[in-house]
């Protein structure tokens, strides 16, 4: 009996135990929201809003985006396309030509700055006929 | 602006007449040059501004005229473009201007060789520069301080 009651001695606490770890766990804690959040500081509370206030920004980032993906008959009369083209072609050329009035600024061109027209060229998908009119337009 | 072609035109008419001949070598000096009728038509014009009312000549600047176009013939067609990339890069080894660059393309370009001139200037082609570069160019030369 006294093994018996030694044994229920220490069983009882080791089972509370346990149940006390049973219900001690936070389940906010387990999917990691829990408590420990709670105990940050306020610091992370506002990071933490910053990066619900960053989602609703990334989906208003996002509107354009979409607008794309259900602008299927914009895409299809070519309408998208041709705009988005445009603007990349004009920025190419406007990026080109402010580089051309860089070098140029002093009224004289040397082999160097020519070379690295001719690279900026390549990069930028402008053809030499382009260039010329560039040139010409930009000298008048 | 000195064209070519007012230069032909000069040695035609220096005795203020042309003759056949000398027509007929006008014609084929614009089509060496390849010169649109247009822009012959303005050179004949101007030209024609600087003569004067009566003339007794024969049409004596034949010679000349023959011997100027036989010189343009032996390396023009062929050796045009070469010679255009030439100048092109030349004129960029000591400082392409602004103004350089715009009154010798606009030459080049009357000469049907503004594009080979354009390659050497900005160096979209590789130049050879085993030669020199004939009198026919003096013009866009002094253009480009060369």
């Amino acid at each position: 009996m006294d093994g018996e009651d030694k044994e229920e001695e220490f069983s009882l606490p080791s089972a509370s135990i346990e149940s006390e770890d049973h219900s001690d766990v936070d389940p906010f804690e387990e999917l990691g929201i829990g408590s420990r959040v709670n105990a940050t500081s306020t610091e992370e509370d506002g990071r933490r809003g910053y990066d619900a206030l960053s989602d609703l920004v990334d989906d208003d980032g996002d509107l354009p985006d979409s607008d794309v993906a259900h602008g299927g008959l914009l895409e299809e009369d070519g309408f998208e396309t041709k705009s988005s083209n445009e603007n990349d072609v004009s920025k190419a050329e406007a990026t080109y030509v402010m580089l051309l009035q860089t070098v140029w600024v002093d009224g004289i061109l040397d082999p160097a700055e020519v070379r690295l027209l001719a690279k900026k060229r390549s990069e930028l998908g402008i053809s030499f006929e382009r260039h010329l009119k560039l040139v010409d337009d930009l000298l008048g | 602006m000195v064209h070519p072609y007012s230069i032909g035109l000069s040695y035609g008419w220096s005795d203020d007449a042309l003759n056949e001949e000398g027509h007929n070598l006008l014609n084929q000096l614009a089509n060496l040059l390849g010169i649109e009728d247009s822009m012959r038509e303005i050179f004949e014009m101007e030209h024609m501004e600087t003569m004067p009312a009566i003339s007794q000549g024969i049409g004596a600047g034949v010679s000349a005229l023959r011997s100027y176009i036989q010189d343009l013939e032996s390396w023009f067609p062929d050796e045009g473009e070469q010679h255009a990339r030439h100048l092109g890069r030349s004129a960029l080894d000591v400082g392409l201007t602004r103004s350089g660059w715009k009154e010798a393309y606009a030459w080049m370009e009357g000469i049907g060789l503004g594009r080979a001139f354009a390659e050497g200037a900005w160096m979209e082609k590789e130049v050879v520069r085993d030669c020199d570069l004939p009198e026919f160019f003096n013009h866009p030369k002094k253009l480009l301080g060369l």
